[in-house]
């Protein structure tokens, strides 16, 4: 096609919008090619309007100016071809068609480069492109990784899909598969009780995972086409931005920008942490054995990396400043603790680092102090991996230049996810006080595009989101903590059932029941609504995720105790729910079926 | 000429790769799209090795990474690997995906013939090769 015949018939704003076009060669037929299923683009269906089509994807109501493209439009091959072959064509009246305009002047994007430019390639990134594009809008997502201190880096997708969901939960799988191979002698398997995990090798094969998966992701953002540009990105003001490249800069204009820029380990204040330290962001693709492992840090991601690194055969440690899992119910908290202690994983409670260094022999020296006691200690170890919590990427992004406030490092938003920028968003692990959680982004960056160009006025719910902690026996739960739900409605407003249970499974191997438990804290009166329901066991995520409907439904315990139960399964246990706490009674079950 | 080891060409750039077609003239060109993290790529690996030892002179086998050679990867819509074709005379024969030996030598045997020692006149015309083209068209379903 003759793009210089189609550049010089447009009028200059056009072809400063499409100048980017033009420069990512694929990207122009992509457009044109593009097919819209929002309603709200009957132009096209109408067949005399190939330029309002192109891009123009905002509601704005294109009747009123059909008259006057009637009679040149009939000279108009017509359709998405016709738009690129029409300057050619010497018969009809271009001037008239190019120079009026008038949609483009309507169309919210006027003049710039993109509807939508999304920062961040991540759950929430991602999905909201993707949502965006779908209902018609010209949408960019820049993604970047900025390297750890000892260079890891990674493709799209994010940290679940690269360094975090994905690749713990395949660890995970494998310290349960070590676990299950002694297991299975006891069922009468032959098996060599001499297993060695291969550090390498589970490395080279979760990591092959990922890249199938970045693969997976590069391939659906050409298909959808979403233009992705690798770049790290920072606001030159509210509606431009500038990505610095690998080939150098490039500025970039949009109507709305969505931040999604998620979040990075934090590494604690000490001599010694960024050099000799590491954190999750390193752990799954780490060249040599993590050996003896501390992992400072008691919230989920210490507590799961502990845990999959003992079910390997390395030793780790576990140090906790204060409490376990904060934010969780407290008393599973505890006794999410006591499993994993059970298991041979030491915890350091109270217990602070103060220096990290390396010895002669390559092992590091950990300085540390009792909070309480005021004692100090120390140890050496073969790594320290850090899991003190994650901060917010907002440094990088220059929001001042956008007028965009933060707060400690993340971004307030609205119930519409919207900043206090009218055109900017935020949505995912960046923004303050919402679960950190995968499907939690992925929902609110969908619903937010949705509501940004397909005509929805759906809000993200981000209450009574069910959760999984994946350590070795699994912690699942949805809605309130059994401490919220009596800060909510009072001790004398709450009933919790409860109860230990016995997996069939764990009898023949003879494997500790003496942590599976389960409660269900609900309304003390009338049907008595549930409002959490909290697990420890095998499959725990499995086990919950239904009863997330259940509870988002409405569950009460008359339902709940009028289920008839799966037997035998863990599940099944929520049904047989019937001691409270208040009655005193000993929650621990006799047998398995009476 | 590739060295005596490995036949197979590992392609370095674009531009390689339009040298190498360019100046393939009558031979066929069995291009093979893979990633170094495809399972099913370092499955099929060796036996692309063997055949381009049974077809030396008449197909050159070349080998394309998908991270490397990102363009090239778009220019010729690789969604899965091992994506393979067969190009003659800068066209492309077929396109197909799958780590299956089969399918791969049904194709090659298609297309270029059967391997060194069992010569057909072309595989077009051969009556045996019509047996061999129905089928790979039953493979194809």
């Amino acid at each position: 096609m003759s793009l210089t015949l189609w550049n010089s018939r447009f009028s200059v704003t056009f072809v400063r919008q499409y100048a980017t076009i033009f420069t990512s060669g694929s990207v122009a037929t992509s457009i044109l090619q593009n097919k819209f299923t929002n309603s709200s683009i009957l132009s096209f269906h109408n067949n005399d309007k190939p330029r309002q089509r192109t891009l123009y994807t905002m509601q704005s109501n294109r009747q009123g100016k059909s008259q006057m493209t009637d009679t040149t439009d009939s000279a108009n091959i017509g359709g998405i071809g016709a738009a690129a072959a029409a300057p050619q064509h010497p018969h009809c009246d271009r001037q008239t068609m190019y120079d009026h305009q008038p949609n483009r002047q309507q169309s919210s994007r006027g003049t710039y480069d993109y509807d939508l430019v999304v920062i961040g390639g991540g759950s929430a990134g991602l999905a909201c492109a993707k949502e965006a594009v779908q209902n018609g809008a010209r949408v960019a997502c820049l993604d970047y990784v900025k390297p750890t201190p000892i260079g890891t880096k990674w493709g799209v997708g994010g940290t679940c899909v690269n360094v975090g969901c994905i690749p713990k939960k395949l660890m995970h799988q494998a310290s349960l598969l070590g676990e299950a191979v002694h297991e299975a002698a006891a069922y009468g398997w032959n098996v060599d009780d001499k297993i060695k995990p291969d550090w390498s090798k589970l490395v080279s094969s979760v990591q092959n995972h990922i890249k199938s998966v970045n693969w997976v992701t590069r391939v659906d953002l050409r298909d959808k086409k979403v233009e992705y540009i690798n770049g790290l990105g920072s606001f030159v003001d509210r509606h431009t931005m500038v990505a610095k490249l690998k080939s150098g800069d490039r500025t970039i204009t949009a109507q709305t920008f969505v931040i999604a820029v998620g979040g990075r380990p934090r590494y604690p204040d000490i001599p010694g942490a960024v050099e000799y330290g590491i954190t999750s962001d390193d752990l799954f693709s780490l060249d040599h054995e993590p050996g003896k492992t501390l992992v400072v840090g008691a919230g989920y991601i210490g507590l799961e990396c502990a845990g999959f690194l003992k079910g390997l055969g390395y030793e780790p440690t576990v140090m906790v400043r204060s409490i376990v899992l904060r934010g969780f119910d407290q008393q599973m908290a505890e006794l999410v603790a006591s499993s994993m202690d059970e298991r041979g994983i030491p915890f350091l409670r109270k217990t602070v680092p103060l220096s990290v260094t390396k010895q002669d022999n390559g092992k590091l020296l950990v300085k540390y102090k009792n909070t309480e006691t005021g004692e100090e200690g120390e140890d050496t170890y073969d790594t320290v991996l850090w899991a003190v919590g994650r901060k917010g990427l907002v440094e990088d992004l220059n929001l001042s230049n956008a007028g965009v406030t933060t707060f400690k490092d993340k971004i307030q938003v609205d119930t519409k996810e919207a900043t206090n920028v009218a055109n900017i968003f935020a949505v995912g692990d960046i923004i303050y006080g919402k679960p950190e959680l995968t499907p939690v982004a992925v929902l609110a960056g969908r619903l937010l595009a949705r509501r940004l160009y397909g005509g929805s006025n759906q809000r993200m719910d981000y209450s009574d989101v069910a959760t999984t902690v994946f350590t070795p026996l699994e912690y699942a739960c949805v809605g309130l903590s059994e401490e919220d739900a009596v800060k909510q409605h009072g001790a004398d407003g709450v009933e919790v059932f409860h109860g230990y249970y016995k997996p069939t499974e764990f009898f023949i191997p003879q494997k500790s029941v003496r942590y599976c438990y389960l409660k269900a804290v609900a309304e003390r009166t009338g049907d008595q609504r549930v409002y959490g329901l909290h697990y420890l066991g095998p499959v725990a995520g499995e086990v919950i995720q239904g009863f997330a409907a259940a509870l988002k439904s409405g569950l009460t315990i008359n339902t709940l105790i009028n289920t008839v139960g799966i037997h035998p399964t863990t599940a099944e246990e929520f049904t047989r729910l019937s001691i409270t706490k208040r009655s005193g009674l000993d929650p621990t079950p006799a047998s398995c079926c009476s | 000429m590739a060295n005596a080891n490995k036949k197979v060409i590992v392609v370095e750039s674009k531009t390689n790769f339009e040298n190498i077609i360019g100046e393939a003239g009558n031979k066929h060109v069995l291009v093979e799209f893979f990633a170094t993290w495809c399972g099913p790529c370092a499955l099929i690996g060796p036996r692309l090795e063997q055949m381009a030892n049974e077809y030396a002179g008449r197909m050159i086998i070349l080998k394309i990474d998908v991270d490397d050679h990102e363009e090239l990867a778009v220019e010729y819509e690789i969604t899965s690997m091992p994506t393979f074709l067969i190009i003659k005379n800068k066209v492309t024969l077929t396109q197909f995906v799958g780590s299956n030996a089969e399918k791969v030598e049904s194709n090659v045997v298609k297309f270029v013939g059967k391997p060194e020692g069992v010569k057909t006149a072309s595989p077009e015309a051969a009556g045996t090769s019509r047996a061999v083209t129905e089928t790979t068209k039953m493979d194809k379903n």
